[in-house]
């Protein structure tokens, strides 16, 4: 299966799925060696140039876990 | 806190307020297993945020609801900001994260101030206010942290039952009935006969029960924010 991979902070995450939320994308990226290191970017459009924006709060970072959960909650059938 | 919490913070604290960087990526080939195992880590962590698994498919089903129970708790939350502050300022955050503190790497929970901030609130939104604090504490709820060891949840209904209990202007006849002879969670969920079939206490039955009633609270709330507006008219 094809992935994008990116590196931030000198270490490379894979962005596992995109949702969009309110009009917004938002990305989900998961460390490469790590499953338990994870982080949500926002994607944005800037002169042409494609930008991964941080969360503003920490209620934009719960939303965007949440529409995470909810689109992929089926993978929680196997975890109960 | 333990190590899921861990991996939420770390998360959040790199993911809020990071600055703006222009995305380059590379396609890859990575198998559909390894994907899928860190989709689930997601996943999972947003357990943390909600509570257990059973909430988070729950939650998750009710994500647009105004009776969802995480967009409850915070309105309560904002309902006890509101009390002390400025009505401009309410930034609708849950009891139990307003009093969710950091000292280093290490989080803990003011257990008497969830206490005080519950007994500020209508006694007809005690039961659920309560039951949201139990959910919004997750699987940190039964950590042993309290004095004496007691629980987190259990320190809080020990300083419930202090100040609803005491003469000052928490007091509250209604908490300190709810509370009577009663000093830990699993009591206070066998008096109220939220139980499983087992007969065992069971906080998914005070759950639901309090999702059962979610449109009595939603009305509740309603009334309390129409008068705190006219208050401040």
């Amino acid at each position: 299966m094809n992935v994008e991979t990116t590196v931030i902070n000198n270490k490379t995450y894979i962005e596992v799925d995109q949702v969009d939320i309110d009009g917004v994308t938002y990305v989900y990226l998961v460390n490469f060696l790590d499953d338990n290191d994870f982080l949500i970017r926002k994607l944005s459009v800037k002169e042409g140039n494609i930008y991964y924006d941080g969360l503003k709060d920490n209620n934009e970072f719960d939303k965007a876990m949440m529409y995470f959960a909810k689109k992929h909650k089926n993978i929680l059938n196997n975890e109960e | 806190m333990n190590d899921r919490s861990r991996y939420v913070d770390l998360a959040r604290s790199n993911s809020v307020g990071a600055s703006s960087v222009i995305r380059r990526t590379r396609t890859n080939n990575m198998e559909a297993r390894r994907i899928k195992a860190k989709i689930l880590s997601i996943v999972l962590s947003a357990t943390v945020i909600v509570g257990s698994v059973t909430l988070v498919k729950n939650a998750v089903d009710n994500l647009n609801s105004p009776l969802n129970m995480t967009n409850l708790s915070r309105e309560i939350g904002g309902i006890v900001n509101v009390v002390e502050n400025d009505i401009l300022d309410i930034k609708n955050i849950s009891i139990v994260n307003q009093n969710t503190h950091r000292n280093g790497d290490t989080f803990f929970y003011n257990q008497e101030d969830i206490a005080k901030d519950l007994l500020k609130l209508d006694s007809r939104l005690f039961d659920y206010a309560f039951c949201t604090v139990c959910t919004d504490m997750a699987e940190n709820i039964n950590n042993k942290v309290g004095i004496g060891g007691r629980s987190n949840i259990d320190s809080v209904i020990y300083y419930l039952k202090q100040y609803a209990s005491g003469d000052g202007k928490l007091a509250s006849e209604y908490v300190a009935e709810e509370f009577k002879d009663i000093n830990s969670l699993n009591e206070y969920l066998v008096k109220n006969g939220y139980v499983n079939k087992k007969g065992e206490p069971s906080l998914d039955k005070f759950i639901e029960v309090c999702n059962e009633n979610a449109e009595i609270i939603r009305s509740v709330l309603d009334g309390e924010s129409e008068e705190k507006g006219a208050n401040l008219a």
